[in-house]
């Protein structure tokens, strides 16, 4: 009896400190979007930095970029970036 | 030397083990956990490697993981930076996987697996592309890698010559064929990642009607390139692929259980139009480039066999190898061969002619799982009474499970854990769909053909297609004959099998042959919908008796549901997309 109950609290415990988790997880992640993330991009953007090509370019003859992948020395592949 | 190569935390997360330039196992982590395009880490799928080279992890000298982490999150910061406020919520829903698992692959990989030794990144299309040039018979070829997205990249080309790889061009995210193909799976109500190949098989049964305002949503030059424009699409920094613009055009977004209208049928229609237009523009631009006669193909959009089967009829290139894995999950195999063969620089000795690279099960282990479980079954004598008792049943029209030798590699059933049955009934496709997938009634089922016969019943310009990667018109005169895998455009995806691939498989055929006159039999995945295909002896038959698979041919034995009467589980209620 005390065992369920105990079994019970216990588990109670654990969805509150999951909930807690996420809720404190979406406030800090909140202030890193509108503090980091959106002043970075306003001074950007005050600037006229774009970071993504998202305009079309009916001129232009190919949209084809270079490609960097096989162009690499050794020691990179060794990174994750 | 033991190189493991790794494709993970996307979807269909992988593992392949490559011995002294030989593939000795790779798997789908799905397969072991039973979570359907499981997407973690694949410790299991990792586990199954080694014991298949009775390997330890301390003999393993290189990890290769399938893509550069960081660089892909550059790539999600800068998503964020361009639309900000309005990628709030995708921050808020993606963060948590990307500080939790995605950046820390590294510390991942050692805890887990304990392991010490070196650990490689490679480009996400670089492993594309390895994974289909270094496997491939060609000593030369060009190479066109096709995806949702990778890091930046979303199309790459360039060519391969001996055990070297030179990417030359890419097209970059947000401007992504891929992206595009997935956006339209979203707005028919399939899907995304799983279900681009429904709309492939939705495309036949409507007209190209709203091809000119599929041409609005893409600019697309001479040498192939492309770029989308991007109001019609909110990928970026949504959680949803259409946008509202998008909608205006072409109508709601149907719900998975709405109809299936005429203008749903055209909408696939146009898109597979269009996505055939500019993948031969891009081929016909590389064989300009390249002037060989090889392609090698990668990337999810290489698993568009309804494009692939036309290649040779629209571009110049008389050779084309796809490896049955094409998209992301297949990428570890490319991993671990570049590594091999590029970077260590050694030679190619390996070309990837089987898909047969999973787990197999001895008769013995099936009979102790058999008796344990108080199963009724048969042992046959021998192989002849194996496959002619196999014809005979697929020839009464019964559905067989046929679990034989070692798991397929790859998305498709391929004569390891597939569904056997009769070609010629007319009705096969509607007891299929009743007795055990549950599919909705408009995709095909596909044929696998001796491949000495093939091109008695195919128009098709190769003697092989050992891994269901091209789909070829019936010739007019057979359709008839096997009503149950002809498309209603007369095509079909098939597979040709020889005795020297699969013996038994190809058996069976020969043996139906020989009651019917057809050399052909109905073949699709061994699994319920919803479900991933089939792994250990127990998943088959959990799958036989929750279904209505009349006999399941494993191993040895011969076991029939009338015999074993108990439903395990109703596999209706578990169907899903
Ligand atoms: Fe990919």
């Amino acid at each position: 009896m005390f065992r369920r109950i105990w079994q019970a609290i216990k588990k109670g415990f654990l969805a509150f400190s999951h909930f807690m988790q996420k809720v404190v997880n979406t406030i800090l992640l909140t202030i890193v979007y509108f503090v980091g993330v959106g002043l970075t991009s306003l001074i950007s953007k005050l600037f006229g930095k774009h970071y993504m090509e998202l305009k079309l370019d009916k001129d232009a003859k190919s949209y084809y970029k270079e490609c960097m992948s096989t162009k690499k020395v050794k020691e990179e592949f060794y990174r994750m970036y | 030397m033991i190189i493991l190569g790794i494709s993970c935390f996307y979807h269909d997360s992988a593992a392949a083990l490559v011995k002294d330039g030989i593939l000795i196992a790779a798997a789908e982590e799905e397969r072991f956990t039973r979570k359907k395009h499981d997407q973690g880490f694949p410790y299991e799928a990792i586990l199954f490697c080694l014991n298949q080279t009775h390997a330890k992890i301390s003999d393993v000298d290189y990890i290769v993981f399938y893509e550069k982490p960081l660089v892909k999150f550059e790539r999600l910061l800068s998503q964020h930076l361009e639309k900000f406020p309005f990628s709030y919520f995708s921050f808020i829903k993606a963060m948590p996987q990307w500080l939790n698992e995605k950046l820390r692959i590294r510390s991942i990989i050692k805890k887990k697996l304990k392991y010490t030794g070196r650990i490689v990144y490679l480009d996400h299309h670089l492993s594309h592309a390895a994974s289909t040039f270094l496997v491939s018979p060609y000593e030369e070829a060009a190479i066109l890698t096709v995806d949702g997205v990778g890091e930046w990249a979303t199309t790459t080309y360039g060519y391969g010559k001996g055990n070297q790889i030179t990417l030359e061009k890419e097209i970059q995210f947000p401007h992504s064929l891929g992206l595009l193909y997935s956006t339209v799976t979203a707005h028919l109500g399939f899907s995304v990642n799983n279900s681009e190949y429904k709309v492939m098989g939705l495309s036949p049964y409507g007209k190209p009607a709203y091809y000119n305002q599929f041409k609005k949503l893409i600019d697309v030059k001479e040498d192939g390139s492309y770029a989308l424009d991007m109001s019609y699409f909110v990928y970026h920094y949504k959680m949803v692929m259409p946008s509202d613009k998008f909608i205006e055009e072409f109508g709601p977004i149907r719900t998975g259980e709405g109809a299936l209208e005429q203008h749903h049928k055209d909408i696939a229609a146009s898109l597979q139009k269009l996505t055939e237009e500019v993948m031969f523009k891009m081929i016909n631009h590389l064989h300009n480039i390249y002037k060989t006669d090889n392609l090698c193909l990668a990337g999810g959009v290489a698993l568009n066999s309804v494009a692939n089967g036309k290649i040779s009829k629209n571009t110049p290139f008389k050779k084309v190898f796809i490896q049955p894995a094409a998209g992301d999950s297949g990428s570890c195999i490319g991993a671990a061969f570049y590594v091999y063969n590029s970077i260590l620089n050694n030679p190619r000795k390996f070309v990837f002619d089987s898909c047969y690279l999973g787990p197999s099960y001895t008769n013995e282990y099936v009979k102790k799982y058999l008796d344990e479980n108080n199963i009724v079954y048969k042992e046959f004598k021998n192989d002849k009474e194996l496959i002619d008792t196999t014809a005979k049943l697929i020839h009464d029209n019964n559905v067989i499970g046929w679990f034989q030798g070692r798991m397929e590699w790859g998305p498709r059933a391929l004569g390891s854990r597939s569904i056997l049955s009769n070609a010629s009934n007319p009705e096969m496709k509607e007891i299929l769909n009743t007795k055990v997938k549950h599919r909705e009634i408009f995709r095909p089922f596909a044929p696998v053909i001796t491949q000495e016969d093939a091109h008695d019943y195919f128009e098709m310009d190769t003697d092989a297609e050992p891994f269901m990667l091209f789909v070829y018109p019936f010739k007019e005169k057979v359709r008839k004959l096997v009503p149950s895998v002809v498309h209603v455009d007369g095509s079909g995806r098939l597979q040709t099998i020889t005795r020297r691939q699969n013996f038994r498989y190809y058996s069976v055929i020969k043996a139906f042959e020989k009651l019917s006159k057809i050399p052909i039999l109905v073949n699709t995945s061994f699994n319920i919908r919803g479900e991933p295909i089939v792994c250990i002896p127990h998943d088959a038959y959990r799958c036989m008796m929750g279904t209505g698979i009349d006999y399941l041919v494993m191993e040895n034995f011969l076991i029939a549901r009338k015999d074993n009467p108990k439903d395990m589980w109703d596999s209706e209620s578990i169907a899903k997309d």
